[in-house]
């Protein structure tokens, strides 16, 4: 008896140990992550306050040196940019470089040795891989408290056709689509990372996903703005003129009225969405050529899924003149793909311009 | 030698301690397995794609991204929620997660669950697994995938079961985020075998967007697959509907009062089992019931088709019903013949006094000056007898009548038809009595009433007689009302042609009506009657404006005695289920210009619906001050046809 009890004293220490091994990762873990993501944090005060601009919002440090990333933000408009930091410092910052289609920003505040993330690590996530998110939304955190922290998972890493009330969302890229409420006032700019507080993008601003007409929680992910932020860093960054990229987008127009649809007379436009019902299909005309039938509804042009007669033509007037049209049409029950001239093609192609214009030529 | 080991027992534990790994704690576990879950189910989930459509379904905008359905049949057969394809696209395709588009054809959509089965012609494909009921519980961990965002991956949210049997014991409720981006698509556990499929849901509404105001709220439905698959069969065959069996309850709490049955829906069901009203419902399919609430927990998830048997108390007994519920309730349209009865007082029973054009009576040939005296062989005396011999029929119905013309006896089969909602463009008026005039009081006469119930007044016309039943058109005027002299006036002439009296309904205090109010045109409607000849069959509310609502609230709890409503721009329209036992009219006249013109239309449709008989009058200018005198000529002759048979 005594033995036993002797044996048992004598393991004590391994059995603590290896209690202490199973015991300990899960929790103290997730006390020092979150700890070390804080102390890259920063809260981001400027211009605003008036009506629904915010004046307040999220960023986190980059560099050793100081450089600290946020989103395109009004609150940047202001003369002077004040930035807190995780253990309470002030410090004015600086607005350096902006990405108008990404909608990024990056400033800078003097020091240096400070704790920040380090872009070149990559790190792969998964939908319904776990991620914090790190920010000050609503401005919760006063004076030199932390930012809010925000659990969830990763929902999706995807292309987001998104709205900014009015205006389109411009960028086009993949994004990190989060499920937890992330999005919100002054949390743009914050940080979301995987379980073990490793970068994986910057929380963006409070947008609608078109698709689906619901608000969306996304985060630029980071191979978007390491290369910009390393740029900018070294010195050699070279601004895309917001002004250029606005009017590119802008160019094209809304409702086309001529547009060679290839013979295809598409139903009259009436309905919120009238389907691109194939009315009739003028004779010898590249689409019946192709053999497109009066009932067929015209579904793809090209990769686009056409919602309406509208989205048709300005679908078809998209292609560049000297490329073939590919579309897919349903009839019946039965998917067929049909490839059109490109509108360049000369010859037999007999649209109405060129019917009248060939009627104008024959007489003498 | 113990020291010893004890100090490397102790030096061995400091090194475990210290090389316990930083990572990879319950964290990255739960990772991996939500990896896995949802990499097992994912090959079942498809999106959907659609073309064309409305762009508002109900009041929720609708948008054209693709959506999300499940398989549930390895030939072909997905499921996905009926909001998916609630906006009626011209085109919908099923995009298959190994590349494939195929066209998709809706076979049936489940009006109760909120689900629509589609089929694609694909074979081979993989089917989910199901968690049975016994195993899910409240608290557990769930996902939500959907296929949205790309073709690749779902996409995923993750949340635990809030409850279960909600809706009406139709659904699981969850806090994962549920929207547009996954319904239709499955409910996961952590093994990958799926729960339900996802959907917008309300406790409060049952039209297809009712829920999707709740998106990733916090609140979430998904209909269990057992469900689902259970009900497939009936779905291939096309739409399943709520079951109905035509009990209404009186309205209270229906969380605490009994299902006690208020009233039966003509010819429901529930009327055909024998069930009636202030039996005691106790139990519903097995299951005992004290609570309103808890009877519909039982029917709620029933369909039409399919039967409940219910266990009632009536007095000392305890009697069993199987009833068989139905989509749709039939709806109540009282059916005349075509004719109009003259008005003589006294009586000398149902003779025709005019017949009405383009109604089965004209087409069977009953002639003016008949004389009924029997309706399908039962011996007639009175107008009222008639009713009741017609209320038995539906529209459509045979209907035998035996009259006396000349001296002989004419047998006439004729069908039931509905009351026209055009007034015909002639209707030629009631012949003046011969004989004494009244030697009561006529033209704008003024009334006092028994016990200090105040003054009012009423138009009598100049050449009444008791020997006519004379119509009664209730005018209520509040501020901003025409004034009194002028709608006297302009109703002299109609008044006189269509034999009615017009009495003139004030409030005590000229900007609201108090209950007071209405008792007191009760007891004016009392008081006239005592000194006039009044037709029962006649008595009508008028409004204008800010007193139509006024009209309509004075007619709601008298629809067995009041038998027509004039409303004049003005007026909700609220159309209660139609009743044999009430048989009221509408004659609503408006301009398109009014305000509420649109509201006006709606409410003459949902009138319709109902099988009220509803005329309808859009005038192209609005009135001046009050309707003119061809407005009033018209209401005139659709007065006529309130006591029509």
């Amino acid at each position: 008896m005594r033995a036993r009890t002797n044996d048992v004293v004598r393991c004590l220490p391994l059995l603590l140990a290896l209690f202490g091994f199973v015991a300990q990762p899960a929790f103290s873990q997730d006390a020092e992550t979150i700890r070390r993501v804080s102390e890259r944090m920063v809260k981001l005060f400027g211009a605003g306050g008036l009506g629904r601009i915010e004046a307040y919002g999220s960023g986190f440090l980059v560099s050793p040196n100081g450089h600290i990333l946020t989103i395109l933000n009004p609150l940047l408009d202001a003369p002077e940019i004040t930035s807190v930091l995780a253990d309470g410092r002030r410090l004015p910052a600086k607005l350096l470089a902006i990405d108008s289609v990404r909608e990024l920003a990056l400033l800078k505040v003097e020091g240096k040795d400070f704790m920040h993330f380090d872009l070149a690590e990559t790190v792969s996530v998964e939908p319904g891989d776990l991620v914090l998110g790190f920010s000050n939304l609503f401005n919760i955190a006063a004076g030199s408290e932390s930012v809010s922290v925000q659990r969830g998972v990763l929902a999706a890493h995807a292309r987001l056709t998104a709205r900014q009330g009015f205006n389109e969302f411009t960028y086009r890229g993949k994004v990190y689509v989060i499920d937890a409420p992330t999005n919100n006032p002054g949390a743009a700019g914050g940080a979301l990372v995987d379980h073990r507080g490793r970068l994986l993008g910057i929380i963006g601003k409070e947008v609608k996903n078109a698709l689906s007409e619901t608000w969306v929680h996304y985060a630029l992910p980071i191979d978007e703005f390491r290369e910009l932020v390393r740029q900018v860093i070294a010195g050699k960054y070279k601004p895309t003129d917001p002004v250029a990229v606005d009017a590119k987008e802008k160019e094209q127009p809304r409702r086309v009225v001529k547009v060679d649809l290839r013979g295809i007379v598409p139903l009259p436009d009436v309905l919120d969405r009238t389907p691109a019902f194939i009315d009739a299909v003028q004779s010898g005309s590249p689409a019946e050529k192709a053999g497109l039938k009066a009932d067929d509804l015209v579904l793809f042009v090209g990769e686009s899924l056409v919602q309406s007669v509208d989205d048709f033509r300005v679908l078809i007037d998209k292609i560049p003149a000297d490329q073939k049209v590919r579309l897919v049409v349903l009839r019946g029950q039965n998917l067929i793909s049909v490839e059109l001239p490109p509108r360049g093609a000369k010859s037999d192609v007999r649209t109405p311009e060129s019917s009248a214009a060939e009627k104008k030529t024959k007489q003498p | 030698m113990q020291a010893t080991r004890s100090v490397i027992c102790f030096v061995l534990s400091l090194f475990l301690i210290a090389a316990a790994p930083a990572d990879d704690g319950l964290d990255a576990v739960r990772q991996q397995t939500i990896r896995q879950a949802v990499q097992r189910v994912a090959p079942c989930v498809v999106q959907i794609e659609t073309a064309g459509g409305a762009e508002r379904v109900g009041r929720v905008l609708k948008a054209t991204g693709p959506t999300t359905g499940l398989v549930v049949g390895a030939d072909g057969w997905i499921i996905s929620s009926s909001f998916n394809l609630a906006h009626r696209p011209a085109g919908v395709l099923v995009h298959l997660p190994d590349g494939r588009r195929l066209a998709a054809r809706i076979v049936g959509t489940d009006h109760s669950r909120m689900l629509t089965l589609l089929k694609i012609e694909a074979t081979g494909l993989p089917v989910p697994d199901a968690c049975s009921p016994g195993e899910m519980h409240t608290g557990q961990t769930v996902l939500a995938l959907g296929r949205t965002y790309d073709l690749e991956r779902p996409n995923v949210s993750v949340g635990i079961i809030s409850a279960l049997g909600r809706i009406w014991g139709r659904a699981i409720q969850t806090d994962a985020k549920i929207s547009p981006v996954n319904y239709g698509g499955p409910l996961i556990d952590l093994q990958g075998r799926v729960l339900g499929v996802l959907a917008p849901l309300s406790p409060m509404a049952s039209d297809v967007a009712a829920g999707v105001e709740w998106y990733d709220s916090g609140i979430g439905f998904a209909i269990p697959l057992d469900s689902v698959v259970g009900s497939l069969d009936r779905l291939r065959k096309g739409d399943m509907y709520p079951g109905l069996m035509g009990v209404m309850f009186s309205s209270g709490d229906l969380y605490s009062d009994p299902p006690t049955v208020a009233k039966l829906a003509w010819r429901s069901p529930a009327e055909a089992a024998g069930l009636k009203a202030g039996d005691r419902i106790l139990s519903a399919d097995g299951k005992p019931v004290e609570r309103q609430a808890q009877f519909r927990h039982v029917i709620g998830t029933k369909y039409a088709g399919e039967s409940i048997t219910v266990a009632v108390k009536r007095g000392n007994d305890t009697i069993t019903h199987k009833i068989d519920l139905i989509d749709k309730l039939p709806i109540y349209t009282r059916p005349i013949v075509g004719f109009l009865p003259r008005r003589d007082r006294p009586a000398a029973g149902v003779i025709v006094q005019t017949v009405l054009p383009g109604l089965p009576a004209e087409k069977a040939g009953l002639k003016a000056g008949d004389k009924l005296v029997a309706v399908d062989g039962q011996a007639i005396k009175a107008r009222v007898d008639v009713e009741q011999a017609c209320d038995r029929h539906q529209v459509g119905e045979t209907v035998a009548l035996k009259v006396v013309r000349a001296g002989q006896t004419v047998d006439l089969t004729m069908t039931a038809a509905a009351i026209p909602a055009d007034t015909p463009n002639s209707i030629v008026e009631h012949p003046a009595p011969a004989g004494a005039k009244s030697p009561h009081p006529t033209g704008l006469i003024e009334r006092t009433l028994p016990a200090g119930g105040g003054k009012f007044q009423a138009y009598v016309p100049d050449d009444y007689s008791p020997a006519i039943a004379h119509g009664l058109v209730i005018w209520f005027s509040t501020k901003g009302s025409p004034a009194r002299n002028l709608v006297v006036d302009a109703w002299k002439e109609t008044c006189k042609r269509r034999d009615l009296f017009l009495l003139v309904a004030e409030s005590a205090k000229p900007d609201q009506w108090q209950p007071a109010d209405f008792n007191k045109v009760d007891a004016a409607i009392k008081d006239l009657k005592t000194t006039y000849m009044v037709d029962d069959a006649r008595i009508i509310v008028h409004g204008q404006g800010p007193s139509a609502p006024l009209a309509e609230n004075f007619l709601q709890p008298r629809r067995k005695t009041i038998r027509g409503a004039i409303l004049a721009s003005g007026g909700n329209l609220q159309a209660p289920p139609s009743d044999p036992e009430q048989k009221v009219a509408y004659f609503v006249v408006w301009s398109k210009q009014d305000p509420q013109n649109r509201a006006l239309a709606g409410g003459v449709d949902r009138l319709r619906k109902q099988r009220h008989p509803t005329a309808a009058r859009v005038l192209a200018q609005p009135a001046k001050v009050y309707l003119a005198a061809e407005n009033l000529e018209e209401i005139g002759r659709w007065t006529e046809l309130l006591a029509a048979l």
